[in-house]
């Protein structure tokens, strides 16, 4: 089947309409209503109101995109990028996102050291001994940088402090 | 206003601060020569990932540190766009047409010291026409009400959105996203919570820090990444022994700095357009006003001059807008303001009456910058021309973290992160449909300035906002009226604009 009718402008226009359908099908139940006072609403204008304009741009620049702009996209770059670049791009989310998980579980320090050590080497040919220490020397800096010195909090480690004896490490 | 102007020394140099501001500059100023001076990583991501330092420091001190980041960052880039044809940013593509050419005759040096003296002349000129327009307009604004203000803010989102990158319909679309994502979590109004769908974490809106940080830092990361190769570039070079710029072929720039510097200053006034198109315009008018313009694109020195004046000459004005209406004209402004907020300063109209020292004690640190950009600049050279080279496997990660950190570090909410990732991933794709996030995050950034001022505006217009918007406020409904007409004059000027920074590329490219 030939779909070179369906140009990216054309399923843009397409999502911005649908979107603004199902933002006015949402209006109803996702606006938290103002209390009434003797049967009259305490707001001095309608809560729908934005909201509904903002749903109606949302349909009005989909068909103007949609029916105008169809074939205005000149600068896709999306269908040039490679299997390969997918696949470092892919790699790359999944990496961030777990990183994103394991920030407060592992501390700041433990999973940057190890998102470090990961995607140098992932970019590769770099020594895996100097990556090492900048994996560990870069998150203690940063990790001083935002604590000590502008005493703002930052997930340190796992564990609340080590002892070693009666010596508290931290 | 004069007496704010007079007040901002002493606020500026008493003390012990002023120690610090100077070391904040120069700390921006180094941050953004470097991240500039790396092929790939802009000036805006630079910007969005210190953003949270900024935060907490004084109001006086980590605002100068984001202008030094900006400042550094738009040089910066210029020094791989003349040493390998590189662009670091997108304000320095223009300057690729002449650098590299002046690189392999052995001018490298002569070059990245037009690309500096060039745009500290440039922005040094547009930070006095700044100071000198920002009280006048301050004044102004603090007359309007909010149905003036709701009209004023209504033409600059429209504005922004038909003067940004691409289609029209699209960045309408864009406009539209981002009014729908400042809808997420309470009305400015009433506080009545909307689009929460009952997470938590939405309650409270979406963040804007790892919003600006997921849409201008994580794409560029991303984009670095899809190619894994391990150095930006490879290049080596050794600026130190090549010739200086001579006093006389200096003098021969004059004119070609101050026209881009006139140039620059007009286009910084249009919201939206900006550095790149200005840089394009100040290159093509010095190459139809040269008496040689063969000599364009194949190692002249005012190729360098024309669009680095240009580019740096956009800085102050787009200041304006934000300062005293609290409308950001483009994406750095947009991190400037988030900046503002933080430090609880909302730009607009007020923040002019109230606190018109410590704005202008910003401005004066604007000027601060660029001489101490001319010092750290010209001695620093050597050592950044030597950055374009660094690893990617090393820098990539690094910068990772640090987002993660300064998207973290202002909530401490792990839902942060990953609005940051959600973000991120957003704006990648939308990179690579051409979709410029400006109009996004403009939207995002004033919608709940225009729904409050709309607001107000309804419940002053008691049920007849028409006939209350005519009789009782006439500028309001001018602004109404003449908004389609402003709007459709500047779309038309900045395509104009466009076509000429497209011809002037065409053009050299036919040439070389």
């Amino acid at each position: 089947m030939n779909f070179s009718y369906l140009t990216p402008n054309l399923v843009t226009g397409f999502l911005s309409v649908l979107l603004g359908l199902v933002i006015i099908y949402l209006i109803p139940s996702q606006l938290e209503q103002p209390v009434l006072i003797f049967g009259q609403s305490s707001a001095e204008t309608d809560p729908e109101l934005f909201p509904g304009i903002v749903a109606v741009l949302l349909i009005i620049f989909g068909f103007y995109t949609a029916i105008f702009d169809r074939k205005a996209l000149i600068f896709n770059s999306w269908p040039e990028i490679s299997k390969d670049s997918i696949k470092n791009v892919s790699i790359t989310i999944l990496c961030i996102t777990l990183y994103s998980i394991l920030f407060e579980k592992l501390g700041f320090v433990i999973s940057s050291s190890f998102l470090i050590l990961f995607i140098g080497n992932f970019l590769g040919s770099v020594r895996f001994t100097s990556l090492l220490i900048i994996a560990i020397i870069f998150p203690l800096s940063v990790f001083s940088l935002f604590v000590s010195v502008m005493h703002v909090f930052l997930p340190a480690f796992p564990f609340y402090e080590i002892r070693i004896g009666n010596f508290l490490l931290m | 206003m004069f007496e704010s102007f007079l007040n901002s020394f002493p606020l500026l140099f008493s003390g012990g601060s002023f120690l610090s501001v100077l070391s904040a500059i120069c700390i921006g100023l180094l941050i953004g020569l470097f991240v500039g001076a790396l092929p790939g990583l802009t000036t805006l991501m630079a910007m969005a990932i210190v953003l949270p330092i900024s935060f907490f420091m004084e109001p006086l001190i980590g605002i100068p540190f984001l202008i030094g980041v900006y400042k550094g960052g738009i040089f910066g880039g210029s020094i791989p766009a003349i040493l390998v044809g590189l662009p670091g940013t997108g304000a320095s593509v223009a300057t690729t047409f002449d650098g590299p050419p002046l690189t392999r005759l052995g001018k490298g040096r002569k070059a990245l010291e037009t690309a500096l003296y060039s745009s500290v002349i440039g922005d040094l000129s547009s930070d006095f026409v700044t100071i000198l327009l920002i009280g006048p307009i301050a004044l102004v604004a603090l007359l309007i009400g909010p149905p003036e203000l709701a009209a004023i803010l209504f033409l600059s989102i429209l504005i922004i959105s038909s003067t940004s990158n691409g289609s029209v319909g699209k960045n309408m679309i864009m406009l539209a996203v981002g009014l729908l994502l400042a809808l997420i979590g309470q009305d400015p109004i009433g506080a009545l919570s909307r689009f929460t769908f009952d997470i938590f974490e939405l309650r409270a809106g979406i963040p804007l820090l790892p919003m600006l940080i997921g849409l201008f830092a994580i794409p560029e990361i991303l984009l670095n990444i899809e190619n894994k190769s391990k150095n930006f570039i490879k290049s080596k070079l050794n600026l130190n022994k090549e010739e200086k710029l001579t006093w006389n072929e200096f003098k021969k720039l004059r004119k070609t700095i101050f026209r881009s510097t006139v140039i620059g200053t007009s286009i910084g006034m249009i919201p939206g357009v900006g550095q790149v198109v200005a840089a394009f315009v100040g290159y093509a008018a010095a190459k139809n006003a040269s008496k040689h313009p063969e000599r364009f694109g194949k190692g002249e020195l005012e190729g360098i001059a024309a669009p680095e004046a240009a580019n740096n000459a956009v800085n102050g004005p787009t200041l304006v807008p934000l300062l005293t209406l609290g409308i950001p004209g483009d994406n750095i402004t947009a991190i400037l303001l988030g900046a503002f907020v933080a430090h609880g300063l909302r730009p607009g109209p007020q923040l002019m009456n109230e606190q018109g020292s410590l704005i202008f004690a910003i401005m004066l640190c604007m000027i601060i910058a660029n001489v101490l950009f001319l010092i750290i600049g010209y001695f620093t050279i050597p050592i950044f021309s030597k950055v374009v080279s660094i690893k990617k496997s090393y820098l990539l990660p690094l910068t990772i973290v640090f987002a993660f950190a300064g998207s973290f570090v202002f909530r401490h909410n792990p839902a942060d992160l990953y609005f940051l990732v959600i973000f991120g991933v957003f704006g990648y794709i939308l990179r690579k449909l051409s979709f410029d996030v400006t109009p996004l995050v403009m939207a995002f950034i004033l919608a709940p300035p225009l729904e409050y001022a709309f607001g107000q505006t309804m419940s002053l217009g008691n049920e007849n906002v028409l006939m209350y918007l005519l009789y009782e406020k006439p500028i309001a409904t001018f602004i109404l009226c003449v908004t389609p007409l402003i709007t459709w004059k500047l779309w038309q000027r900045s395509k104009k604009l466009r076509q000429v920074a497209a011809e002037t590329t065409e053009d050299i490219r036919n040439n070389n």
